[in-house]
């Protein structure tokens, strides 16, 4: 099947197509849909690093396509495929052990959310977003992110993360604290 | 749009920050990071393996059956094990020597195998 046909699928025939026939073109087609939402999300998390990001989204995406098979229907393929990037993530933190900062601790992670990069402002926003996610642990920044940025339910973040509904709602309470903390600090 | 302006005037600014960002995602199209990806796909996905496995085996498992049938058509089961009992000694004896010696080379492999498995050489 010619690549310009594939665009015309819905998703549930691109994985079916990718499982049963092994059909790499409709697995990038499924690529091309998700990888600026999962790239953006990644980048969120590992504090605006862009090479960190789009390493993780390529191994996101090689462990997805390897276990395409057990992706059941019922769910939406965005959250599943969420779920194996934030795993992936936290495997990275787990290695590199990403260290969360504070922004008490560095003053120099402050300034640069003062002044933002020498970037236009659009960008400034996503990068101030994500120097803010940095100030709390992995699994909390994940859990934000989905609520605040993505608008999931908690119910939803629940699924996406495999963590217990409870856990999420105290993630959201307490990173919220931290974050409006943050964005006082910094705003002075 | 200024963002700064729109989550300042916002009642709570978290929120704002977060829309504001939201409204301003870029789409990252990069047409090399999918082909870069497409490359870095191993050729055959986990089902496919593990289709391709499960033909190996039932192959390995029909040779099997084959193969046993023939032995038990074929072969005269009774002196075979006749031979194999015969195979077997009637007394072992074993010197102080040999029984330290053997001691040894069991506890020398164990803590090989230890070191190997601590160094993740295994």
């Amino acid at each position: 099947m010619k690549r310009q046909d594939l665009t015309t699928l819905e998703e549930a025939q691109l994985v079916e197509l990718a499982v049963s026939k092994n059909d790499q073109l409709a697995f990038a087609e499924l690529v091309n849909r998700h990888q600026s939402n999962l790239r953006y999300s990644l980048r969120q998390l590992t504090d605006w690093n862009e090479a960190l990001a789009d390493d993780l989204a390529q191994d996101t995406f090689i462990q997805a396509f390897k276990e395409l098979a057990k992706f059941r229907q019922q769910a939406k393929f965005s959250s599943w495929l969420y779920r194996i990037g934030y795993n992936v993530f936290l495997q990275h933190v787990r290695k590199k052990a990403l260290d969360t900062q504070s922004l008490d601790e560095n003053p120099l992670l402050s300034n640069q959310i003062e002044q933002g990069p020498d970037h236009d402002e659009e960008s400034e926003v996503h990068q101030k977003v994500a120097k803010l996610l940095a100030t709390l642990e992995p699994e909390r920044r994940s859990v934000l992110h989905l609520f605040l940025h993505r608008q999931n339910t908690h119910q939803e973040i629940s699924d996406i993360m495999g963590v217990p509904l409870g856990t999420v709602k105290t993630h959201i309470n307490r990173g919220r604290v931290v974050l409006q903390d943050g964005l006082q600090e910094w705003r002075g | 749009m200024n963002n700064e302006t729109t989550y300042k005037s916002d009642p709570n600014p978290l929120d704002a920050l977060f829309a504001s960002a939201r409204q301003a995602q870029p789409n990252l199209m990069d047409d090399s990071f999918t082909k870069l990806l497409v490359n870095s796909l191993p050729k055959t996905s986990l089902a496919a393996q593990k289709e391709t496995v499960k033909k190996g085996l039932s192959f390995d498992l029909i040779g099997a059956i084959i193969g046993l049938l023939m032995a038990y058509l074929f072969i005269d089961r009774t002196s075979l094990v006749s031979s194999f009992v015969g195979l077997i000694p009637e007394s072992i004896v074993i010197s102080p020597l040999l029984f330290i010696s053997a001691i040894g080379v069991i506890g020398l492999s164990s803590v090989v195998a230890w070191w190997m498995v601590e160094d993740n050489s295994l």
